[in-house]
């Protein structure tokens, strides 16, 4: 069993993460299906690769097109502190990343109804 | 069990008892399992003589103990032990005790322990069939069957007249001051619980090691459940096995009914010839008396004694096997519906079938069986088989054991009795059985389910879960639109990237859906 403080640093982790695909929600929710499927299926080849160099250079990219967005430096910050990660830091936040831009049309769908 | 009552009443209670000799009425275990099983085996020869269950028993005990103990007791022993004897003889000989059972009267209306007691003996003696005469006339005491174990106690000795058989009874039964002689007897009797003679080679030259004071300190009609001890072990398993069993817990009414049920399932299971497989059925007995008492304490300490019957001088005690279960187990188990979903089995493959309470019992790991199980369904194109809920039980179970698997002692989950995991791990399964239906609905074609599946299960065996979750993202990409991909994207992400400790039982779960629901051609299970 995780030991009360290690229990602290995961739920923070946690927070961070959700934080994290929250604002790749928020900055691509107005982009086309297909541009989004394209980047994903671009970055889970990344991560399947353990590709860190990749990934970062695709995501970085994307998120220039969308420099008007205000979460965007807030974003492109945090990832500047954090990298380069242990592959093991690294997986979780790709797939935050990943979820984030995955979840962006049918998150907003949700919030419609 | 009773209701509960503070410390001081219970001391008050006591108290009053004693002043009003009213303590020893009501039969209970002791703690000490020697005198256990004589308590038991009490209980066992009053219910084979005279058809009085426990319950029955502690009602005649409280209403007339003293009839009980010097009167049915004495007569009944004896009929017992002269029925077990003369069963080897044929069956004319057994009938004739039998018949003498039949006739057993209703004991006499006096008050003292001594007069009733003396009149049994009378009525013993009287009694054609019980008594032989050959170096000396006596009561047919025998160490036969059953009783083989007592070989050496003092009541047994075939030099022994009726007088000293009478006195020795007497002692026993505590109307009579105990003789330093039989209790090096009685000691000798018991000495397989002891050390071995070879150990201790002077224990022959010393005096007893057991003292009147230290058995009456447990109980005290202690020396007359030295009589009784044999008849605890169920000796049904005596020509399959070579020894004898007997179950025990700390609890007296649990131990009586898990052994009855165990005696009757290992009878059930020799009828129809079947490969008995002890530790299943005691399980099994444990399980339904856990069901039908609620004694969840006795679950964390229990015994399976085991004992060899004497050959020549040495008189062996087998083994003693712990089967207790840890406290977290036992509070998972006495919950109804996750006890009902593991206590089946499931096929591994295509001659066996794993047992998943024996399985989570044995406190092994229930991912590994469920992994199997499905594994084996998909191999063999047979995906109706798969046991969904019993599955998803085993798999939130498991994950939830993982994810508290080291609560330290004394924490308040301890001291609660694991009431919050056991609602954790039914919110696991609602959980996981609801991405189990949404995953089903993303999916319609069979071939497709069998295909991502076996990719899945493969991430899963070599533990690998960037490549589990791509592969699933990657599905969903094609799914995109889907509603219940949002909802899928929430699980995989709450439950199966962050978490290290137990990921693949949800990404399991995950599997299952995808498995059991595809095609719609599996009815759905009716929540909980």
């Amino acid at each position: 069993m995780l030991r009360k403080n290690q229990k602290i640093e995961v739920e923070e982790m946690k927070r961070k993460y959700w934080q994290i695909r929250n604002e790749m929600q928020n900055i691509f929710k107005d982009t086309s299906d297909n541009y989004r499927q394209k980047l994903v299926y671009n970055l889970l080849n990344a991560v399947k690769g353990n590709n860190q160099k990749e990934f970062f250079w695709m995501v970085l990219r994307a998120l220039n097109t969308r420099l008007d967005k205000p979460e965007v430096t807030r974003l492109s910050e945090e990832i500047g502190k954090m990298y380069p990660l242990s592959s093991y830091e690294f997986e979780k936040l790709a797939y935050s990343v990943i979820m984030g831009i995955m979840s962006a049309k049918s998150e907003r769908g949700d919030e419609n109804e | 069990m009773s209701g509960s009552i503070t410390l001081d009443e219970f001391f008050e209670e006591e108290k009053r008892n004693v002043s009003s000799g009213d303590a020893v009425h009501e039969l209970q275990f002791t703690g000490n399992w020697f005198i256990d099983a004589g308590i038991l085996g009490f209980v066992n020869l009053m219910e084979e003589v005279y058809g009085w269950d426990l319950e029955e028993l502690q009602k005649e005990i409280k209403k007339r103990a003293k009839a009980v103990y010097y009167w049915y007791f004495p007569i009944g022993y004896i009929c017992h032990v002269v029925r077990e004897r003369q069963t080897k003889e044929g069956q004319e000989k057994r009938e004739q005790v039998d018949k003498i059972i039949s006739k057993i009267p209703e004991a006499p209306q006096t008050m003292d322990e001594k007069d009733l007691f003396e009149r049994a003996w009378k009525w013993i003696t009287t009694n054609e069939a019980l008594i032989e005469v050959k170096k000396v006339k006596r009561v047919k005491m025998s160490w036969a069957g059953r009783y083989r174990i007592l070989t050496n106690f003092p009541l047994f000795q075939p030099g022994y007249n009726l007088e000293r058989q009478k006195d020795i009874f007497m002692s026993l039964l505590g109307l009579k001051e105990i003789e330093d002689e039989i209790l090096k007897y009685m000691d000798k009797a018991t000495s397989k619980f002891l050390p071995s003679a070879s150990d201790f080679p002077n224990i022959s030259f010393t005096k007893s090691c057991i003292t009147m004071d230290y058995l009456f300190s447990l109980n005290s009609k202690a020396p007359m459940f030295i009589l009784t001890y044999p008849l605890a072990f169920i000796s049904e398993t005596l020509d399959s096995f070579g020894y004898q069993i007997m179950f025990y817990s700390n609890e007296l009414a649990f131990t009586y009914n898990v052994g009855k049920k165990l005696k009757l399932y290992l009878k059930k299971a020799s009828e129809r010839d079947h490969k008995v497989d002890i530790f299943r059925l005691t399980w099994n007995s444990i399980i339904d008396s856990v069901i039908e008492l609620e004694s969840l304490w006795s679950l964390e300490s229990m015994y399976l004694i085991k004992m060899k019957p004497p050959k020549g001088q040495r008189q062996d005690l087998d083994k003693v096997e712990y089967i207790g279960i840890p406290k977290l187990q036992a509070s998972i188990l006495i919950e109804d519906p996750i006890r009902e979903a593991l206590n089946n089995s499931v096929p591994i493959n295509k001659d066996l079938r794993v047992w998943v309470l024996e399985e989570f019992i044995k406190n092994k790991s229930l991912y590994d069986v469920v992994l199997k199980h499905v594994s084996y369904c998909l191999r063999e194109k047979n995906e109706r088989n798969i046991q969904r809920k019993k599955s998803l039980y085993a798999l939130a179970i498991d994950a939830k054991i993982k994810e508290n698997n080291e609560i330290e002692l004394f924490s308040n989950r301890f001291l609660e009795g694991f009431r919050s995991l056991v609602n954790e791990i039914k919110d696991c399964y609602s959980t996981m059985n609801s991405c189990a239906i949404n995953i089903s609905q993303l999916f319609d074609n069979e071939e497709e389910r069998r295909q991502i599946c076996y990719s899945l299960i493969s991430a899963l065996k070599k533990k690998n879960r960037i490549a589990f979750v791509n592969i699933l993202f990657k599905k969903f990409l094609e799914k995109a639109g889907n509603e219940e991909v949002s909802r899928l994207n929430r699980f995989v992400f709450e439950n199966i990237i962050p978490n290290d400790i137990s990921w693949e039982n949800y990404a399991l779960a995950l599997v299952i859906g995808i498995l059991s629901f595809g095609g719609g051609y599996v009815e759905e299970e009716p929540e909980d």
